[in-house]
């Protein structure tokens, strides 16, 4: 089956309107931010691409938002009403991969990798996250993923998503390169120490 | 964008690009080529993705529903991303990878074919605007680095073939990190007026601040009064152009390296 027609099905048994992180679907499908009133006339329409992905890349005060993940998402705009295509992209836009992997989740083939799995294959910059300590990596889960980010670390905790009515768990398989980046980081300080 | 000739049905295309977690521009044209080559409907799905940003290399075979999908690292040149990141992050074994159900085929990167020749020259004409271009020099202005040779190579390939268009007065080559230097542009160039186009695949730091620097240029592109052209001592006129993977054919040499790929192994 393709994921369109996944989610499509999976949607129609599920009480609406359904929630994705910062998003709200409702029914038609109509996009806006959860905070916001769907009906609130005063929601601006992004009818572009190029408006969706400068919402998701972007936050209000105009800076850059590398992790998509990261709570705030922008208020105050609507898009739509969307076919199943175009709500299969658009979300593909605002939460890269999520869907596929929530399909996959769901159908019970979706295969975490453990964070040494990610680190031992790297090289050049990142080689050094392979010696990130224990406690450390601990630490940048609670700052990154935890207080920092909306999807699950499925791998670091496997944890599983609470599943509540309407509510599209945003799940993350294998560590992101934000998290790299900032285990580089961490693992190089402690070099240094 | 033309219709195609060769129907790619039911196959998918990956754009593999860099990203950034601290310039937003760097992405920018993979979004661009994967608009432009969606709406052109050669494809059944236009996947992009990026090193340093989402959806990662490997969050984007979670998406790809295709039996058949051409990868194509959205680069310039080859070098350490597109021979070591790129097979490694998504398991590559050659040209051809079957991957569960899915086959991969492993393009060469846009900025080495051919028909880059003609986005280079594309950007600078724009530039030019009604200046006839035989009258101008080209300068293709690369990154180089000494611990990579097909970074410059590439850019030297692609300015033989500029060069043998004749569609330039003369067409010169110069790095930011190796010689020869554009600190040295005065001397690389004969011809009194010149079209500088950077050969990078996005617009960043090294073409608005780093390459007008080191040219001794009054004026970057991001400066409000900002013109081209912008006149140097002697009366030398500099023609600013946007960076080569920005320019709107790109998307067709991502095309033709698709097409390359099968002719090169015989593939239908």
């Amino acid at each position: 089956m393709k994921l369109t027609e996944w989610v499509e099905c999976r949607l129609a048994r599920l009480a609406p309107p359904w929630m994705i992180g910062e998003i709200r679907i409702s029914p038609g499908y109509l996009l806006t931010h959860r905070a916001d009133a769907p009906e609130d006339p005063g929601l601006q329409l992004l009818s572009d691409w190029e408006s969706l992905l400068e919402l998701a890349r972007f936050d209000a005060a105009g800076r850059f938002r590398p992790l998509r993940g990261a709570p705030g998402l922008r208020k105050g705009w609507r898009r739509g009403p969307l076919s199943i295509d175009e709500l299969v992209a658009d979300l593909q836009l605002l939460y890269p991969g999520a869907v596929a992997v929530w399909a996959a989740w769901e159908e019970e083939r979706l295969v975490s990798t453990p964070f040494s799995e990610t680190a031992g294959r790297q090289t050049g910059l990142y080689e050094g996250t392979r010696r990130l300590p224990a406690d450390d990596l601990s630490l940048l889960v609670e700052e990154i993923c935890t207080r920092g980010c909306l999807r699950r670390p499925l791998w670091y905790s496997f944890e599983r998503p609470s599943g509540d009515r309407g509510e599209i768990p945003l799940l993350c398989p294998e560590v992101c390169h934000y998290f790299l980046h900032k285990a580089r980081s961490r693992a190089a300080a402690r070099k240094a120490a | 964008m033309k219709p195609r000739r060769k129907n790619l049905e039911g196959r998918g295309l990956i754009l593999a690009g860099h990203g950034s977690m601290f310039s937003p521009e760097s992405a920018l044209p993979i979004y661009r080529h994967a608009a432009s080559l969606r709406a052109c409907g050669a494809f059944a799905a236009v996947y992009e993705c990026f090193w340093k940003e989402e959806p990662s290399y490997r969050n984007i075979l979670h998406v790809v529903e295709e039996a058949c999908v051409y990868l194509v690292p959205d680069f310039l040149s080859h070098g350490y991303f597109t021979r070591e990141i790129v097979p490694r992050e998504f398991g590559l074994v050659g040209p051809v990878t079957r991957r569960g159900s899915c086959e991969i085929r492993y393009c060469e990167p846009p900025g080495r074919h051919p028909r880059m020749a003609e986005a280079i020259a594309e950007q600078a004409a724009k530039t030019l605007g009604e200046i006839p271009s035989c009258g101008v020099a080209l300068l293709l202005v690369g990154h180089g680095t000494d611990r990579n040779e097909n970074s410059a190579q590439t850019a030297w390939e692609q300015a033989e073939r500029i060069r043998a268009s004749g569609r330039f007065a003369e067409c010169s080559v110069a790095f930011l990190e190796q010689e020869p230097s554009v600190a040295r542009w005065r001397e690389l160039i004969a011809s009194r007026d010149l079209a500088v186009v950077p050969f990078f695949l996005s617009e960043g730091k090294h073409s608005y601040v780093d390459i007008p620097r080191m040219m001794g240029l009054a004026r970057q592109p991001r400066d409000p009064d900002f013109r081209n052209p912008q006149t140097t001592e002697k009366g030398r006129r500099v023609y600013y152009a946007g960076a080569a993977g920005m320019a709107p054919i790109v998307d067709q040499v991502i095309l033709a390296q698709v097409d390359a790929f099968d002719e090169a192994h015989r593939m239908g």
